[in-house]
């Protein structure tokens, strides 16, 4: 369970977020909508530990993150959060394999187990024939793909997804929609941003943001 | 940690080599030349100072003189030669090197040597050898103890030079047979000589001995040769010159080492700044999926600590290299043997230096990672 309270976040003199208060619960499956520059990203960011907030705190499972230290959020990130992003962010010179590796490597998987887990990874997003591939060769909807695998090496129990469709084709944005889908119906909460509306109709929840606040928090749309 | 740390680096690995194997070669071998001139260096640096101390071989032929015709003790001089009863022992007035000496035993004379003294030049607190040169007998029968004594004298203007002044103490030691024999260099009857007790003298028939004369308190030779050059002694050969070449040489290779330790330092730096440029984004990425500081830091620095070691086993062997090389050239260009002892210490020397030097790079290398913001994965990529 996420609970945001009172979460500000300024850039300068720019205030990004202000005063947030949700609660989101474990399972959900939420999607962020909101204009350009309304706070989206900034507030994924936040929930991710990714960036600190001005003001505000953020639990996770009941426990403060504001005064969490490096270490402990460091632990978050990598076991608790799986994060996927509009630009993929895999590291492009690796193969797929080794995108997959590295968080099991930082979570101190030992090297036998790691083959498996990446196997089974690969596998539920359809990619396991592209192991040995090198990430720059692949097309964006296989990019996303090995990156929503990489997010699931860690077994985690929230996903991130920061438009996960934003760079892709209708029919790849299915294929990443059904999995985050898949994913939930697993149990995953997932918390999606998106400017696509046709995509909310995957979440059980749409919150809205406008400048900074939520201006509209809809369950069960 | 170090189990994760190698796990990554093995992943890792190969995107460093592919991004900047050309400068890791070009940074890996200058490294290793710095870390093997610096080895060769503080090698070559005591390597000079005893080759000083111990001396040229064909050395200074610096002649002892009774001053003018005063000889110190009872003998005559007939015919040029200098004569003197047992077991004293004398020169004639200006002994030279090769010099014949004679000593009397009663009424016979002989020849007990056919070269005299020569008084070899080296250094600190040595400041002459005395060769007793072959077939030279010194009794060890001592008629008239305990007075007997054995006279060495130099020069007033010499001993000026050489720092010893009289009522110094002086010793007289052979290195290959161990003993030493303390005098005092005194003034008798105005004429100053070492004078040592005879007693301890033994039979050297037949023996070809180098004896050294050492003064407590008599300055570096590297500091009077100027000195004794100006009342007149001359270096067998070229010494001067090569002595003067040698201590310039000292001085720059100490700068060169200091240099070299400053430059094996700025590439480790550079080293460390690449990286952290040219993989400013992966280190973002790898804390956003969860990777502590110090396995971030720890990534690299075992790069940086695989060059360096790799550096520092070619550079051991670089600096034997040099080694040869330079006493090839020592013998090329002066005809003298000089071998360059290269020691442990030396060798371990750099390697704690450059040891110590990661492990400083190392604390502010970790400082700037853990200063690399995790939202900086998402700056533009390529
Ligand atoms: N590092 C930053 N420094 C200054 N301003 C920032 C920074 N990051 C974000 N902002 C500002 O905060 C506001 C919210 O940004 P955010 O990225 O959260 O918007 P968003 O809702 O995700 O927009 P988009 O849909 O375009 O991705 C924007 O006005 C942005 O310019
Ligand atoms: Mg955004």
């Amino acid at each position: 369970m996420i609970e945001i309270e009172d979460l500000s976040k300024n850039f300068g003199a720019f205030r990004a977020l202000s005063e947030i208060n949700l609660k989101i619960e474990k399972g959900e499956f939420t999607a962020l909508v909101g204009d350009s520059g309304s706070g989206k990203s900034t507030l994924l960011n936040l929930i991710g530990q990714i960036d600190e907030p001005t003001e505000g705190d953020i639990l996770i499972d009941g426990v403060s993150t504001v005064k969490m230290s490096e270490k402990e959020k460091s632990k978050l990130r990598n076991g608790k959060f799986g994060f996927v992003f509009q630009a993929f962010y895999l590291e492009s010179g690796y193969s797929v394999y080794k995108n997959l590796e590295i968080p099991l490597i930082i979570k101190g998987v030992p090297k036998k187990e790691r083959t498996d887990i990446i196997k089974n990874a690969l596998n539920s997003v359809g990619m396991e024939t592209k192991l040995r591939l090198t990430a720059a060769v692949l097309s964006g909807g296989e990019k996303q793909r090995v990156a929503i695998a990489r997010a699931l090496t860690c077994d985690p129990e929230i996903i991130l997804a920061d438009e996960p469709c934003g760079n892709l084709d209708s029919k790849n944005s299915k294929i990443v929609l059904d999995l985050l889908r898949d994913l939930h119906k697993k149990g995953k909460t997932i918390i999606m941003v998106t400017h696509n509306l046709t995509h909310t109709k995957y979440a059980g929840r749409v919150i809205r943001l406008s400048d900074g606040a939520v201006v509209n928090d809809i369950k069960n749309p | 940690m170090i189990s994760k740390i190698l796990d990554l680096a093995g992943a890792e690995f190969k995107s460093i080599v592919k991004q900047s194997l050309l400068f890791l070669v070009i940074c890996g071998l200058v490294l290793s030349a710095a870390i093997g001139v610096f080895s060769f260096s503080v090698n070559l640096v005591p390597n000079y100072a005893t080759f000083l101390n111990q001396g040229v071989d064909n050395g200074f032929d610096f002649n002892v003189y009774p001053d003018d015709e005063k000889m110190f003790f009872k003998g005559s001089a007939v015919a040029g030669q200098s004569y003197v009863t047992a077991p004293f022992i004398t020169y004639s007035t200006t002994l030279h090197y090769r010099d014949a000496i004679y000593e009397t035993y009663g009424a016979s004379t002989e020849i007990l040597s056919g070269r005299a003294y020569i008084f070899k030049e080296t250094l600190p607190r040595v400041f002459q050898g005395v060769r007793v040169v072959k077939g030279t007998l010194w009794s060890t029968e001592d008629n008239g103890k305990p007075d007997g004594y054995f006279n060495i004298f130099l020069r007033d203007t010499v001993a000026e030079c050489l720092g010893i002044r009289v009522g110094d103490t002086l010793t007289i030691w052979s290195g290959s047979t161990q003993y030493a024999v303390k005098g005092i260099y005194e003034s008798r009857e105005g004429i100053p000589a070492f004078v040592m007790s005879y007693q301890a003298c033994v039979s050297r028939a037949g023996n070809d001995i180098w004896y050294y004369l050492e003064a407590d308190n008599a300055e570096k030779m590297i500091n009077v040769y100027p000195k004794l050059r100006s009342i007149g002694f001359e270096l067998g050969g070229t010494m001067f010159a090569e002595m003067g070449l040698m201590i310039s040489a000292r001085y720059l290779l100490i700068v060169l080492s200091a240099m070299v330790v400053f430059a094996a330092f700025m590439i480790l730096n550079n080293i460390l700044s690449i990286i952290l440029y040219y993989r400013h984004q992966f280190i973002a990425k790898l804390k956003l999926l969860g990777a502590e500081t110090s396995v971030v830091a720890g990534l690299y620095f075992s790069f940086v600590t695989i060059s360096f070691v790799l550096a520092y086993t070619i550079a051991v062997v670089l600096s034997f290299v040099m080694k040869l090389y330079y006493e090839n050239i020592a013998s090329a260009l002066f005809g003298f043997n000089f071998v360059i002892d290269i020691k442990w210490y030396t060798l371990v020397c750099p390697f704690f230096i450059g040891a110590a030097i990661l492990a400083v790079r190392f604390i502010r290398f970790k400082k700037k990672v853990s200063g690399v913001r995790i939202l900086d994965f998402m700056r533009d990529e390529q």
